[in-house]
């Protein structure tokens, strides 16, 4: 063991001045802002949650890219020494992206995911309660904002919601089938038909023969704290219509079931499939590739009631590593997304998704697409169905779509899948 | 390429977080100080000094931790100290086995390019989405637009290509020389020739990659044809030389040439010259490869390495030649390094002023040894001669003044060095 060599002036100088250095530096970047101009400066960072379909097709990824470019930039005019980094992953890697991040302090300061993403995240505790002023909360739909209050202060603040519509092919279909036994009708005509195998996809169907209600019942949120209560008659007679109808479905020639959206729109791109049930954002995709070729309308009926399809809100999520600054930031921004005239122009420069605040009228009479996304978001709404039911990687939404798949491709029929549904459902986790 | 940078500028935006900038300082104040100013003695042992730093960092994620906040990056940084200190253990392994400039090579072109790599995608991973990050466009380049994640690749490939394609190569020759029989300088080109090809091929599949469209090639081609005729037609001119003469296999990497008078060894053929090691002065020649297309080359290893060599010498008048030619031949032949077959062979060159001439011609086998050997064989000559009581004569040259009419006649006048009995050295 050499001999312990004393620490001389010159070194301990050499080696404060080093520590010094990346202080001096550090202390520069993170100085505090102006707060007494309540000027808003620094970065922030942006984590956007896109669909497989989404990153798959360039269309849509520049389409995404060029929006939340032009709403940034419009944000910057008024905020210039604000800089936003945008970071895209697909939809089920946010929120393990977002653990990741967190360990290192590297991790988002707010995220555009689906509402159901972003209710996961919050009771994973990897986002934060925002105090919203009550002049914007005040100006999103309600119904929107029910499953994100919490205390004084929103979870997520919704900024625009995508509604499922059908997309058709007007070469082959002339007029879209207004109920679900038209559907079957123009399929038996020769007309292919396309609908996808997700639940939440296919759940639009369940409302036409009056079976939301035993689907609610058995898929209620985990946490849920009232106690199990056995179908009623008339839950178990909902279900099994519907059960039956797609069993029926899945038995027609020209009815076929895609367990990828993807396959799903390139078959109607093609000419393969006259018709679909698509959501709105695929639209860009869709009319690029299919022109005026490409008809959009409300999705069928049934016997019991109208369409439940599952509409999609976009949400803006707060991560919890943020400085000061950048909270304030993230709320701006989040704020100035639902402020009525950056809401119309989205509306009006995409085409493909509607806006969340209250205030801001869609043009349904001069635009025949935006009138089928109103009359999808009724639809929606009217049976509260905001993408909430069925949260991301909830274990229930597995087994809904194992028992339909099973029927579908003829292992089971209707009667047989409702009773394996009831009893699988049934036992809470 | 604005983008790129915005988005490099971004990642100093974490900096505003009291915990990232935590980590940081911790970090930095462990690495600097310690390089620094203290504990110097520590750093006669590198793997020891940096196994230090690896405790204090990870002392530090520990606290970091116990106190709740987010210690993932100060971890991060561990495990880089963690995998420099495998590697350099690993070179210390290395070093027992292989030869210090090899170790160092592969050290320095492949490991340390390649621990820098991961370390800097590891911390732009954290920082950023490399996805993100890999589609920024860079511009459009021959009628193709490209992205940094294809200029990425393609670097990396290219990198990969020209220092990793060594080791293949050498082993694919190796098998080619075991199966075919072919020559060791063979070999040795087959093995450039292969790295040319792994290399050529690499650069297709890269142009391949970023998707340059072919009209876009023979755009350069047609700039590059102007370029040769004007700028780098010399450049150009010994590239194909040296594949010519790879082929040819005239000079390859062990053949041995004569260049100014001298046996060279090949050590190498490269895209632009030839690095030839002189043995006398332990010189290394870096030789155009033009020069060897243009101008006569000798080589003493062209069909087989043998060299045959002579040594001159001189013999008093009054021996008799037949002896002395037997003595010469049969000293040769019992120098070790000079070959029995061909035999050595004297001769009687011709009568000189002084002594008659003589030489002896003789094989070896390893031209490089030329000069050794010679001297070997010369030696023995002396003492042969020593031995067998035959003079090697002084020159003698006898100068005789004419007498001027009217001089008184004086004694004669000789040359410079007065007659003197014929000795040996």
């Amino acid at each position: 063991m050499s001999p312990l060599h004393p620490i001389t002036t010159t070194r301990l100088a050499a080696a404060l001045l080093a520590l010094a250095a990346p202080l001096a530096l550090v202390a520069a970047c993170s100085a505090p802002n102006n707060q007494a101009t309540q000027e808003l400066a620094g970065t922030v960072y942006l984590y956007i949650g896109l669909s497989p379909d989404y990153l798959a097709n360039q269309t849509q990824d520049e389409h995404i890219r060029s929006l939340l470019g032009r709403f940034i930039k419009d944000f910057r005019l008024i905020h210039p020494r604000v800089g936003v980094q945008l970071l895209f992953f697909p939809e089920e890697e946010v929120q393990g992206e977002v653990t990741r991040r967190n360990r290192t302090g590297l991790g988002p300061d707010l995220m555009l995911v689906n509402g159901s993403s972003a209710m996961a995240m919050h009771l994973a505790g990897q986002t934060r309660t925002v105090p919203v002023p009550e002049a914007i909360s005040f100006q999103v739909e309600p119904a929107m904002l029910n499953s994100f209050r919490s205390g004084k202060g929103l979870t997520a603040l919704p900024v625009f919601s995508q509604p499922q519509v059908a997309c058709y092919d007007r070469k082959q279909i002339k007029e879209a089938p207004k109920t679900l036994e038209a559907l079957l009708k123009v399929s038996a005509q020769g007309a292919p038909i396309g609908l996808p195998l997700e639940p939440v996809d296919l759940y639009w169907t369940a409302g036409g023969f009056g079976a939301t209600a035993a689907l609610a019942h058995l898929l209620q949120p985990q946490g849920a704290s009232a106690p199990w209560q056995e179908l009623t008659p008339a839950d178990h007679a909902g279900l099994l219509r519907w059960l039956n109808w797609l069993d029926q479905a899945g038995g027609q020639q020209r009815v076929n079931f895609y367990g990828s959206t993807d396959d799903l729109l390139s078959g109607l791109e093609k000419g393969d499939l006259a018709w679909i049930a698509c959501r709105s954002r695929h639209l860009v995709r869709l009319r690029r590739e299919m022109g005026s070729r490409l008809g959009v309308s409300p999705l069928p009926s049934g016997p019991e009631g109208t369409a439940s399809p599952i509409a999609r809100l976009r949400v803006w999520a707060f991560g919890r590593d943020s400085s000061p600054e950048q909270r304030r930031i993230s709320q701006a921004l989040a704020e100035f997304s639902v402020n009525p005239l950056v809401q119309r122009a989205a509306t009006l420069s995409s085409d493909d998704a509607l806006p969340v605040n209250r205030f801001v009228d869609v043009p349904v009479t001069s635009s025949r697409v935006l009138a089928a996304l109103q009359k999808g978001m009724a639809q929606s709404e009217a049976y509260n169905l905001f993408n909430v039911n069925l949260l991301e990687g909830d274990p229930r939404e597995s087994i809904l779509r194992d028992v339909l798949t099973s029927m579908i491709f003829g292992a089971a029929d209707g009667p047989q899948s409702s009773a394996i549904l009831i009893r699988r459902l049934s036992q809470r986790p | 390429m604005n983008l790129l940078l915005y988005e490099i500028g971004g990642w100093f935006g974490y900096l505003q977080r009291p915990s990232v900038v935590v980590q940081l300082l911790g970090w930095l104040a462990i690495m600097i100080s310690l390089h620094l100013a203290l504990l110097p003695h520590w750093r006669r042992s590198p793997i020891r000094f940096e196994a230090l730093k690896l405790g204090l960092i990870l002392m530090w994620s520990a606290l970091l931790g116990l106190l709740g906040q987010p210690f993932a990056l100060a971890l991060f940084f561990a495990g880089l100290q963690g995998l420099w200190i495998l590697l350099e253990a690993f070179r210390v392994l290395l070093l027992r086995h292989w030869e210090p400039r090899v170790v160092q090579s592969v050290y320095t072109q492949v490991i340390k390019p390649a621990f820098f790599l991961v370390a800097a995608l590891g911390l732009i991973r954290r920082l950023d989405n490399l996805n993100d990050l890999a589609v920024i466009p860079l511009g459009i380049y021959f009628g193709t637009a490209i992205n940094l994640g294809q200029l990425f690749t393609a670097a990396a490939t290219l990198y990969l290509l020209v220092t990793a394609s060594g080791l293949p190569a050498i082993w694919l020759a190796w098998l080619l020389q075991r199966s075919l029989g072919i020559s060791q300088s063979g070999r040795r080109a087959l093995e450039l020739m292969i790295r040319y090809m792994l290399v050529g091929i690499g650069i297709l599949l890269v142009i391949d990659h970023l998707g340059i469209k072919g009209n876009a090639i023979l755009a350069i081609a047609g700039g590059l044809s102007v370029g040769l005729g004007f700028g780098i037609k010399e450049v150009f001119s010994n590239f194909v030389s040296g594949l010519w003469l790879l082929v040819e296999g005239s000079v390859r990497p062990g053949e041995v040439l004569f260049i100014d008078g001298d046996p060279c060894e090949v050590r190498s053929l490269g895209l632009r010259a030839a690095v030839l090691w002189r043995d006398r002065d332990n010189a290394e020649l870096v030789i155009p490869n033009q020069t060897f297309f243009t101008n006569t080359t000798t080589t003493y290893t062209g069909s087989d390495s043998l060299r045959r060599s002579q040594v001159l010498v001189s013999a008093a008048y009054r021996h008799d030649p037949e002896a002395v030619v037997e003595l010469l031949e049969a000293t040769a032949s019992g120098c070790t390094r000079v070959l029995a077959e061909p035999a050595p062979k004297a001769l009687l060159l011709g009568y000189g002023d002084s002594a008659v001439n003589y030489a002896v011609r003789f094989w070896i086998a390893n031209p490089m040894d030329n000069i050794g050997i010679c001297s070997d064989v010369a030696q023995a000559i002396w003492h042969a001669f020593k031995a067998k009581n035959i003079e090697i004569p002084f020159p003698q040259l006898e100068l005789r003044a004419k007498p001027s009419p009217g001089a008184r006649p004086g004694p004669e006048q000789t040359g410079a060095r007065p007659p003197s009995k014929p000795t040996h050295p």
